[in-house]
Formats: structure tokens, C-alpha cells, sequence
């Protein structure tokens, strides 16, 4: 579904992403792990194309997406949610929402009716009035997400979006994702918390200042002596070895 | 509670058509050329406002050169009329399309600009505008400017009372409401709101932020230079000081910015409220304390920003006044957190 071949992406002089490279199959969740500045966000951004990337090459469904601009790939089906939660603050939750279903339904009205449909799939419907600036963090990610969902993503990738979240919100928005999945949509996850990312992932991705150290299950990932050390700590292997 | 709401709501409704029912008679009583004056300069500025409102109200994208569009519209039916006798009727839709064309060529260069920095480059390319009425005189014959020959006739867009243009100016004035109302409740109108709320999410979620704004200024500058003919045709007489100076630009943008920024009431309510005020101001202290009215009037203008910030309407509207709305829902109570995750 999602090809990444040979990606990398330079600031200045400064290399971001390293030949990157790897594939997403149809209803798969992808985990992508890493410290802090490994070049997550940067990989994502290029993907839904926010950055153009001179070298590789980017396919989704085997189209070639790499110099495409973020709406033509979000109409071909592929969304992504902000790290920052984005919320179009001065307009009401429902209209947030809307704005998504739009770029799918040809009317108004319809576009409401997929508002509501996906208000209730999160959570958000008794919330549809207020302004998206009054929601609290974790409304906030879910609204990143209701508005994502409205635009009827075949692939969708969510950018942290547990960040932040206390354990009841995170025992919530875990449901929410495996709801997404079994809805039927290919998810591509950044997380920082690792017994989410273990428990909810396929397989996963591990990058480190910019290359990709390994991929694999889950399991294989928390034994990789590689990525212990960049990422999970001495003590990740003691505690779980 | 909800029967409340909507005999509230149609109380408003009511309010509503009774101001605009006032506006379209009141003209018909009144025989003193100068209240109809002032009914023409409201619906002139208010329409002007509300054009104003389209691309810099919900687009957010605050232009300073509505008054290049205005000058555009006026000296284009005037030339037309004065060299080849088109009548204004046709001559302010050429004046449009030109207008719009400057706006579409505008906006590609300038819409990579944002906020303040875009607000700067219109206000340069307003300010140039100017100049070059000035300057090229074989055109626009400069300082000097255009006459329209008095020649009352339906196709000359003469008359020789003033209650054809109340009425001219009435019609401009619903229209452009007409048109804010539908913008504000369609497609562009969300795709608008979507971009000045926040331009990357609207990327996210597929709103094509660069064509929905130049869609925005191509309506909002056509409809700027069919009010700029409207404007020539009622003074009969336009030189850049009148029609292309940068002050124009400011005063509609305060009209609406005053009324409420991004609503579809709000700036004609601006120019409704403010015209008026300055009128009253100059009439009856232009002459004794001279320079006193703008004092006063500055004064106004800062307390309704102060108390007021999202302009009069927008602030009305805050406060539940709504019209053009369906009644708000009984907000539930707000859960806490923890009984939504519980749920689960």
C-alpha cells in the first residue's frame, strides 16, 4: 500500500533522513519508534507531503506520491495527524469535523451526517458545539483524529497521539485505535510509549539520527541489542530480558 | 427551552426584516437630499465592507488594496463611457472582470505571503495604484480627473433624483449580504475558515488553500470595482484622490472589522452604525469646532475595539444573538475524562 524507497531529506547541511526504506501492506499497524529528533515527524511530513524529498521516491496504492502536494495525497486517501494537536480553534468542534468530510461528500448535508457519524466513532458528539480552542489536550487528539477519519483515509498516520494523555485517556484512545483498525484502515503510528506501541503494532520501525536501525515484530525489536541501546535503555532489557 | 430559543430566533428574524424593511422605505418619506445622501453612502460602504469581508474577514488574508479594485471598477465604465459610449450597465462588468483579473494576478504572487506580510505587500500595491492614476494622464487624466456628463437616461445610469441610487445602492447592499450568507454556508466558506484557522490542517484534511483564496479575491475585487461604477455613476465625477486613495482601503476595513471580522452581518452593521456617527459629527461640528469629529470619532472607533473585539456583531453573536443559525444544542454537561475512558 505505502512504498518508501530511498528517501532522505537534508536541512542545510544537515542530514534528517538517510535512505530510507520500507513498505506498508494493506491493514497493517506500523509502529515507527525512535529518540527524540530521529526523524519521525520529518519521515511523516514527507510522506503526506509537506516536504519534497530530491532523492527515492514515496508510492502509495503504486502511484507515485513524492511531488505530489498534501491535499492531492490526502484526496487520494492518505491523512495524517499533527504531533500538535491543530484544531481549527475559533469554529465549532462539528465544523472541524465537517471540513474534513467535505473533501469526500459533495453536499453540505452529507458531509454532516459523516461529521456525526464520526463524532460518535470517537467520542466527540457531545462536544460538537463547543469552539475547538476550549478542548482539553485529549480532546484534542481526538479531534485530530475525528477530522483525519472524515476524509476517509486508507492509510492514516498519527503522529503521537497519546502524547499527553493520562492512563484512563490512554486505555480510551488504545480502543479507539483498535476500532480504526478493525474499521478497516491501514495505520502507520509514531509513539514514545512503548507497551502501547509493543501491544498495538504489526511490526515495527526504529529510527535513529535519521537511518533506520531495524524493523521487525515487536518482539524482535525489544531483543535487537541495536536498538536497546538507542533507544529502549540497558534497563528495558533487564527489566523485560 | 428550545420553543424559547426559536421564538427568540424568530424575534431576531423579525428585528431583522424590520431594519431592512426601513432601510428599503424610509427613502420613499424622506425628502431631504441629505438623510438620502446618507442612506446611499451606507449601502455604498456597506456592500463595499461586506466585499471587503469575503477574502480578508474569512480568509483572514487582510487586503489594503480594495481601493485599486474600487478605482479599477470606477475609471473603467467611466473610460468606456466617455470614449465609446458603452453604457455603465456594461461598462461595470467589464470593470469587474478587470478587477478581478488584477486580484487573480495579485494573489498568485502574494498569497505566499501571510498576515501581516501580505498585509504590507497590498498596502505597497494599493499605494502604487494610486500613483499611477496620478501619473498617467493620457488614461485617467491625472489630479484632474473624469466628469460624466449630466444627461439623465436609463442607459447613461443617470438620473436626476437621488431616490434611483437609494435604491441602486440598496440592491448592491442586499446582494453582497445575499452573497456573504452564501459563501458563509457553502463548500468556500468552510474551506475559507478552514485556511485562516490554520493552513496546514486545512492541507491535512484536502482543502486546496491556494485556490479557495484566489476564488475568494476574484469575488471579492469584482464585486469591489461594480461598487467603485456605482460610486462614479452617483458622483458623476472621479480623480484618483476620490476613488484609488489608500484611505478607502482603511475605512473598510475598519467598517468591517468594527461590525465583525468573518461574519455575514457584521461589516454592513459597521457601516449601518459608523456612517451615520460621521455624518452627524461633521455636520454639527465640522464647521464650529473643525477637527473635533474625527477626535470623536476615533473616540468611538477605540472604545467598540476595546469593549467589543470581535467587532459589534461578532460580539452580539458571541453572546447567543444569532440569525442566520440554527439554535445551539443544549450543551451537555462536560463529562470528565475519566467517566468518557470508563465508558470504554
Amino acid at each position: 500500500m505505502l512504498e518508501v524507497n530511498d528517501v532522505s531529506k537534508w536541512f542545510g547541511g544537515n542530514a534528517v533522513l538517510r535512505n530510507i526504506g520500507f513498505t506498508i501492506d494493506k491493514g497493517e499497524v506500523v509502529g515507527l519508534i525512535g529518540p527524540n529528533g530521529a526523524g519521525k515527524t520529518t519521515l511523516f511530513n514527507v510522506i503526506a507531503g509537506f516536504y519534497r524529498t530530491k532523492t527515492g521516491f514515496v508510492k502509495f496504492n503504486n502511484k507515485d506520491t513524492t511531488r505530489l502536494n498534501p491535499e492531492t495525497i490526502c484526496a487520494l486517501g492518505l491523512c495524517r495527524t499533527f504531533q500538535i494537536a491543530k484544531p481549527f480553534g475559533n469554529i465549532p468542534v462539528k465544523k472541524n469535523v465537517v471540513i474534513g468530510a467535505l473533501s469526500r461528500e459533495k453536499s453540505l448535508r452529507k458531509a454532516e451526517n459523516k461529521a456525526e457519524e464520526v463524532l460518535d466513532f470517537v467520542g466527540l458528539r457531545e462536544k460538537e458545539d463547543l469552539l475547538g480552542k476550549n478542548l482539553t489536550t485529549a480532546d484534542r487528539k481526538k479531534l485530530e483524529i475525528a477530522r483525519g477519519l472524515a476524509t476517509s483515509p486508507k492509510l492514516f498516520l498519527l503522529d503521537e497521539v497519546m502524547a499527553g494523555l493520562n492512563p484512563n485517556e490512554l486505555q480510551a484512545m488504545m480502543q479507539l485505535i483498535r476500532n480504526m483498525v478493525d474499521s478497516g484502515i491501514t495505520l502507520f503510528v509514531i509513539e514514545h510509549i512503548m507497551a502501547v506501541i509493543m501491544k498495538l503494532s504489526h511490526r515495527v520501525i526504529v529510527l535513529n539520527y535519521g537511518e533506520m536501525i531495524a524493523e521487525g515484530e515487536p518482539a524482535e525489536i525489544s531483543r535487537d541489542p541495536n536498538c536497546i541501546k538507542a533507544y529502549l535503555g540497558e534497563e528495558y532489557l533487564v527489566a523485560h530480558g | 427551552m428550545k420553543q424559547l430559543i426559536d421564538t427568540l430566533q424568530s424575534k431576531q428574524a423579525i428585528v431583522l426584516l424590520i431594519v431592512f424593511l426601513t432601510l428599503a422605505i424610509a427613502p420613499l418619506f424622506i425628502k431631504n437630499d441629505f438623510y438620502l445622501d446618507g442612506f446611499i453612502l451606507i449601502f455604498l460602504w456597506g456592500a463595499f465592507a461586506s466585499a471587503w469581508n469575503i477574502l480578508s474577514g474569512y480568509a483572514g488574508m487582510v487586503s489594503l488594496c480594495h481601493n485599486a479594485f474600487f478605482g479599477i471598477g470606477a475609471y473603467t465604465s467611466t473610460l468606456l463611457f466617455l470614449h465609446y459610449g458603452l453604457t455603465p450597465w456594461l461598462g461595470m462588468f467589464v470593470g469587474g472582470l478587470l478587477a478581478a483579473c488584477v486580484g487573480l494576478a495579485l494573489g498568485v504572487v502574494c498569497f505566499r505571503l501571510r498576515s501581516h506580510y501580505f498585509a504590507l505587500a497590498t498596502l505597497a500595491f494599493g499605494e502604487v495604484s494610486h500613483i499611477v492614476a496620478m501619473t498617467w494622464r493620457s488614461l485617467t487624466e491625472g489630479a484632474e480627473g473624469l466628469a460624466l456628463p449630466i444627461q439623465p437616461s436609463l442607459y447613461n445610469v443617470s438620473f436626476s433624483g437621488k431616490l434611483p441610487y437609494v435604491y441602486m445602492g440598496l440592491f448592491l447592499f442586499l446582494a453582497l449580504i445575499a452573497v456573504s450568507y452564501a459563501i458563509e454556508h457553502s463548500r468556500l466558506g468552510y474551506y475559507l475558515t478552514a485556511f485562516r484557522e490554520n493552513e496546514d490542517a486545512a492541507r491535512a484534511l484536502g482543502v486546496k488553500t491556494g485556490r479557495v483564496r484566489l476564488l475568494a479575491m476574484a469575488i471579492s475585487s469584482f464585486a469591489s470595482a461594480i461598487i467603485g461604477t456605482f460610486y462614479a455613476q452617483y458622483f458623476v465625477y472621479i480623480d484618483p484622490s476620490s476613488v484609488i486613495r489608500i484611505q478607502i482601503s482603511i475605512q473598510v476595513a475598519l467598517f468591517a472589522i468594527v461590525g465583525g471580522l468573518g461574519t455575514v452581518l457584521g461589516p454592513a452593521i459597521g457601516a449601518i452604525i459608523f456612517i451615520p456617527i460621521t455624518i452627524l459629527l461633521r455636520a454639527k461640528l465640522g464647521t464650529t469646532l473643525p477637527g473635533l469629529h474625527m477626535v470623536i470619532y476615533g473616540a468611538i472607533l477605540i472604545l467598540v475595539l476595546l469593549y467589543m473585539p470581535k467587532g459589534i456583531y461578532g460580539t452580539l453573536k458571541q453572546r447567543g444573538f444569532k440569525i442566520f443559525e440554527k439554535p445551539r444544542k443544549n450543551l451537555a454537561p462536560l463529562r470528565s475524562e475519566i467517566e468518557v475512558s470508563s465508558r470504554q
